[in-house]
């Protein structure tokens, strides 16, 4: 009979663990197995309670340190879900605060060079697009920074793209390749979706400075 | 309930027998040598994910084996890679601990208790005792470090966040300096010096921090106050090319 009941629970919780499938994650398996093993021991425990050979004081003692046992383990083992999930999200969030501070500091500074350029350093009384043109070459509109940014940033900036140029103002996009944005569903400029973009828009009057995703 | 179901019985051993007693003690010694083990090699469950698969507690508990997959795969996608199924071998050591911890030991145990006669039984019985009482044991004092280490960690984090958050929006002040120190006074600029510059509203004061500016000799000193915690600040100063130099951090943020 004991034999059956290691058979039958070996069994059960084993189909139940691999019913989700192959996931990346362990949890679906892991609590899908765990439920069918919480029943499995309400069972175990119920026929043991009913045996006769054992006296009642033994059998309640029994019975109680499963109980807090069981409760412990479900205690740690939801516990534990909600903390590596919420680590795995936190390291997502972390993820976006590194990009929009590296942004921030690489699109801004290249522009604003720019921009001092063209009121401290004109001479020859260039517009604001040749003076970018002159800083990075060729300054064509789609262009990826790998191709014109200077060496010595922290990032290689292949994801930072020139999208609009004229006399009066240049436009760039920065779109991270995977730290995420505020909206999953956002289409970004020339690749992913969902991940950190922003816009920076260059003009006379200044920088302005807009994190669209 | 009857006088015949309160009897032992008589052929099995006594209520709360030496032999009983003996193997409870055996599996504490073992089980308080398995904690310690346990702490020694893997550490504090919460920050052991790496060492899945060894010392006893993921062997015990196979929500710890889960916890490191699921942490593993939010560093995967931090560093851009994309993410695959488990291996293998992580599947079958999850479906191996619930099947130890979860069927065997308590099977063994509660179906044995009081009948184990034969030497291999008796063996066996002894056997899923020991690891019964050893979860059973465990999983209170590990299941509440767990917690103590899960909120200390939310703690520690919400304050590293709020230092993240706050250095960001300093170096988004450091940039609007800069722009100011460009710009000509036509467009509200300081036309070659950074004197003058007065920060936004929206600047000023944010979810996560109040910003005050002071003029030096070398640049522009602020003073971040967190707004989220009271004596924790970041002071720093911008140098008129939006550099920021001088990096001081006070209270909570040291």
């Amino acid at each position: 009979m004991t034999a059956l009941w290691l058979l039958v629970g070996f069994v059960l919780v084993g189909v139940a663990f691999y019913l989700p499938g192959r996931t990346t994650d362990l949890w679906p398996n892991i609590n899908a197995a765990g439920l069918v093993l919480l029943a499995y021991l309400v069972a175990l425990l119920a026929v043991f309670y009913r045996r006769k050979d054992l006296t009642l004081r033994r059998r309640n003692v029994i019975i109680l340190l499963s109980a807090v046992s069981v409760i412990a383990a479900v205690l740690s083992w939801r516990q534990m879900e909600d903390q590596s999930n919420w680590q795995r999200n936190k390291l997502g969030e972390i993820g976006s605060i590194i990009g929009r501070g590296i942004y921030n500091d690489m699109v801004k500074d290249s522009l604003l060079v720019v921009l001092e350029d063209f009121y401290h350093n004109n001479g020859k009384k260039l517009s604001l697009g040749e003076v970018y043109k002159k800083r990075y070459p060729p300054g064509n509109v789609g262009d990826a920074w790998s191709t014109i940014e200077q060496s010595g940033r922290p990032n290689p900036p292949d994801d930072v793209f020139l999208v609009e140029i004229s006399d009066s103002h240049v436009v760039l996009v920065a779109r991270h390749p995977w730290y995420r944005g505020n909206n999953a569903e956002f289409l970004n400029f020339n690749g992913p979706k969902g991940t950190l973009q922003v816009r920076a828009t260059l003009t006379q009057k200044g920088l302005q400075y807009v994190t669209e995703n | 309930m009857s006088q015949k179901t309160e009897s032992p019985n008589p052929a099995g051993p006594p209520d709360l027998s030496n032999s009983y007693l003996g193997s409870l003690v055996v599996g504490a010694v073992i089980v308080l040598a398995l904690v310690f083990l346990g702490s020694s090699i893997a550490g504090n469950p919460l920050t052991s994910f790496r060492m899945r698969g060894s010392g006893p507690l993921p062997w015990m508990y196979p929500w710890i084996l889960a916890a490191g997959q699921t942490i593993g795969n939010g560093l995967t996608e931090f560093s851009g890679n994309s993410l695959n199924p488990a291996e293998d071998s992580i599947y079958w050591a999850s479906l191996m601990s619930i099947f130890l911890s979860g069927i065997l030991a308590p099977t063994l145990t509660l179906r044995l208790m009081g009948r184990a006669r034969a030497p291999i039984l008796r063996g066996l019985y002894i056997v899923s005792l020991v690891m019964s009482t050893t979860f059973a044991i465990a999983v209170v004092p590990s299941g509440f470090k767990a917690y103590r280490a899960r909120l200390a960690i939310r703690e520690a984090q919400a304050i590293q966040g709020n230092k993240d958050e706050i250095i960001n929006e300093l170096s988004v002040i450091a940039k609007k300096v800069y722009e100011y120190r460009i710009l000509p006074k036509v467009h509200g600029g300081g036309d070659g010096t950074t004197h003058g510059y007065a920060l936004p509203t929206s600047l000023s004061s944010t979810h996560w921090a109040t910003y005050k500016l002071t003029e030096t000799p070398v640049g522009i000193g602020v003073l971040a106050a967190s707004n989220l915690y009271q004596d924790a600040g970041v002071t720093v100063t911008i140098q008129p090319d939006g550099r920021l130099q001088g990096w001081t951090y006070v209270g909570l943020f040291q």
